[in-house]
């Protein structure tokens, strides 16, 4: 993603991963579980980052919140170069970044009531907010995201709330210190068809407004009717990334299709045989030199055992990139 | 459904009148199924589609005789023209894994972490007199061979399998006995599309190979539509429409399903993904209405006077809907 405009929101450049597996036997090897990834979210955007499990996103997701720490590379939100922010200046940001999780049903307190769990976040930055002013942005909060009448909502427990409702106060609850970016980890995976849409919606108008979301998920059909741009990573790497309609139309690495060739139509009619992909994705720890896809790819040449390809503009698309070897002619290796 | 087609055989599975309720201590009653009638035809893939608390699960279990005692169960079950009975324990015992088995939500993590794959897969047979020991062991092997499993790793622990093998080491678990019906509860909820689709060309193949029928629970309708020769969508302990999937997409009877594909995102079409409104209504009170009158958006007056009765629609479609059901 080397189209990056002059001041996007949050810029990871080269970013490593890397976690120590050590055990009682071994002195521990390290394992980079994302190996060398840049991306840009800018205000206003929806990026989405899918991949299988196992392919690094929700790493990639924690190292733009500083929930990691980035063994290589850079990290910028706000122009700020923030890979070594300590302390104060990873509390002051902890303002104007959240993560929503997956599963509402773990990240919302059981014991404790919407109103005290929405105004827990201002207790520890806003700490000369007065309660009524805090009760207010709670309120505030809740109609954001659809809970109307919000005084109805306030005195619930989660248990009394279904799971569309719950991942709303969930949603409301990261709203509540006004962020400027949003890293929404598998928002939706965990409910029912029927809510999906819902939240969707919510996070697209949260964009909308200028927010900027970093969307994780491994559903392409979703992340394509909501995201502006799509970066899918295999490995620890990107491997394509390019607006959304523009990677699921006209794909170019063998990856990015293979995905694709998983996704089953909705109409029956239109069945064809899934082309699935021999094998699974190797332990981090075991990345195949070359191209980290080669061992799984139908294209494979020897050549591809050699090169680790590069992302490089790959159609007529802009910021439409991929590192394959064999897409968009010329070789470009990897610094 | 006895206005479905008429067959020269029975249905391999034939279900009347299920109805499950859940008492709770405090003397709450949850009318969890509401009379469901299901046909199975042999070797045919069936789905029985729902949203969470829609009974879809709960009506599995009761099939297979594995819900509480605080559940109340009626109706009446036959497989293969033989009644399979509560309060027949024995001959219920008999036949669940013998004619019917069934591939857990999680089966993955099911598995005996002690006990090699091929030993934990040729017990069934062993334990059910289908083989002796070696014969068991033989079988276990070709079985781990069908579903992608090599032979040399047919010893291994299942902590050394990944989560897709493991699933695949589940459904040659459940195949061990030679089944005639195989019921799979959500078989790939907790793995990403690349190994759901692997398990899913793993399991419709072997099921057309052995000539065996498939149900599969699910809430994920492209599944279904892609996989699936018919299917049944429950909505609040009831079934609200049963159909072949074509029927199903191109001319749903009930809004709920229309709504429900309308809330599925196609990646093939760009039409806008819509959520349905409003939720599922408690299940603890009796109804006297139809149960999706206030999410549905083609509601109307008779709607509010009466559960509307599961009815033939069309030659092979059936739909509890006062908009389909003659104003007699």
């Amino acid at each position: 993603m080397t189209s990056a405009p002059t001041n996007p929101l949050v810029e990871l450049t080269d970013v490593v991963a890397r976690f120590s597996q050590r055990s009682l036997f071994s002195r521990g090897r390290s394992i980079d579980a994302v190996a060398g990834v840049s991306l840009h979210v800018d205000r206003g955007e929806m990026l989405a980052l899918v991949g299988e499990s196992g392919s690094g996103k929700t790493s990639t997701g924690h190292l733009a919140l500083r929930l990691l720490d980035a063994a290589e590379g850079r990290v910028c939100f706000d122009g700020h170069d923030i890979t070594t922010a300590g302390g104060r200046g990873v509390r002051a940001l902890r303002r104007r970044m959240q993560l929503i999780y997956q599963d509402p049903y773990e990240s919302l307190d059981p014991r404790c009531r919407v109103s005290t769990i929405l105004e827990e976040p201002l207790r520890i930055h806003e700490r000369r907010m007065s309660a009524r002013a805090r009760r207010e942005r709670a309120r505030e909060a809740l109609t954001r995201v659809g809970l109307t009448p919000p005084d109805a909502f306030l005195k619930r427990f989660p248990h009394e709330l279904s799971g569309g409702q719950r991942q709303r106060a969930a949603i409301a609850a990261s709203l509540m210190v006004e962020p400027e970016f949003v890293v929404a980890d598998e928002p939706v995976s965990m409910l029912d068809v029927s809510v999906r849409a819902e939240i969707m919606a919510l996070l697209a108008r949260l964009r909308d407004a200028g927010m900027g979301v970093l969307l994780i998920t491994h559903d392409l059909p979703t992340a394509v009717k909501y995201a502006d741009r799509i970066a899918v990573m295999y490995l620890g790497r990107i491997v394509e990334a390019g607006a959304s309609r523009a990677v699921v139309d006209n794909p170019q690495h063998p990856y990015t299709r293979a995905l694709l060739g998983v996704i089953p139509s909705l109409d029956p009619r239109k069945r064809t045989k899934l082309q699935v992909l021999r094998g699974e994705i190797p332990d981090p720890g075991a990345a195949p030199a070359g191209c980290r896809f080669h061992p799984r790819c139908p294209l494979g040449t020897p050549a591809c055992s050699q090169q680790d390809p590069a992302l490089r503009v790959v159609s007529g698309e802009p910021g439409h990139e991929a590192a394959c070897i064999l897409v968009g002619g010329g070789a470009g290796q990897r610094g | 459904m006895d206005s479905s087609p008429q067959e020269a055989s029975p249905p391999l599975l034939r279900v009347r009148g299920l109805d499950v309720t859940f008492v709770s201590p405090d003397g709450a009653r949850v009318h969890a199924v509401d009379q469901l009638d299901l046909d199975v035809r042999r070797a045919e893939r069936f789905a029985l589609v729902g949203e969470s608390g829609c009974g879809k699960t709960t009506s599995i279990l009761a099939l297979m005789g594995l819900l509480p005692g605080s559940a109340e169960v009626r109706g009446r079950i036959e497989l293969d023209g033989a009644r399979v009975l509560y309060g027949d324990e024995a001959q219920q015992r008999k036949n669940r894994w013998r004619d019917v088995a069934m591939v857990f939500q999680g089966a993955m993590n099911s598995l005996n972490p002690v006990q090699a794959i091929d030993k934990q897969i040729a017990e069934p047979m062993i334990v059910h007199g289908v083989a002796d020991r070696r014969a068991a062991r033989r079988r276990a092997a070709e079985l781990l061979e069908m579903v992608g499993i090599p032979a040399r790793r047919a010893g291994a622990f299942p902590h050394e399998l990944s989560g897709g093998m493991r699933q695949r080491t589940a459904i040659a678990m459940a195949l061990a006995c030679n089944p005639k019906l195989l019921i799979a509860d959500e078989p790939t909820t907790a793995l990403d599309p690349m190994v759901q689709a692997q398990i899913f060309e793993v399991l419709t193949r072997l099921v057309d190979e052995l000539g065996i029928a498939l149900i599969l629970v699910t809430h994920d309708l492209p599944v279904v539509m892609h996989l699936c020769d018919r299917a049944a969508v429950m909505y609040a302990g009831r079934m609200v429409e049963c159909a072949p999937v074509e029927q199903l997409y191109h001319e749903p009877a009930h809004p709920y399903t229309r709504l429900l594909i309308a809330a599925s995102p196609d990646l093939r079409t760009r039409d806008a993904v819509n959520s349905i409104p409003g939720v599922p209504p408690r299940l603890d009170r009796p109804f006297g209405r139809c149960r999706f009158q206030d999410r549905c958006d083609r509601a109307f007056a008779r709607c509010l006077e009466g559960d509307p009765p599961l009815a033939a629609v069309g030659p092979d479609q059936l739909a509890a809907c006062w908009l389909h059901q003659d104003q007699s």
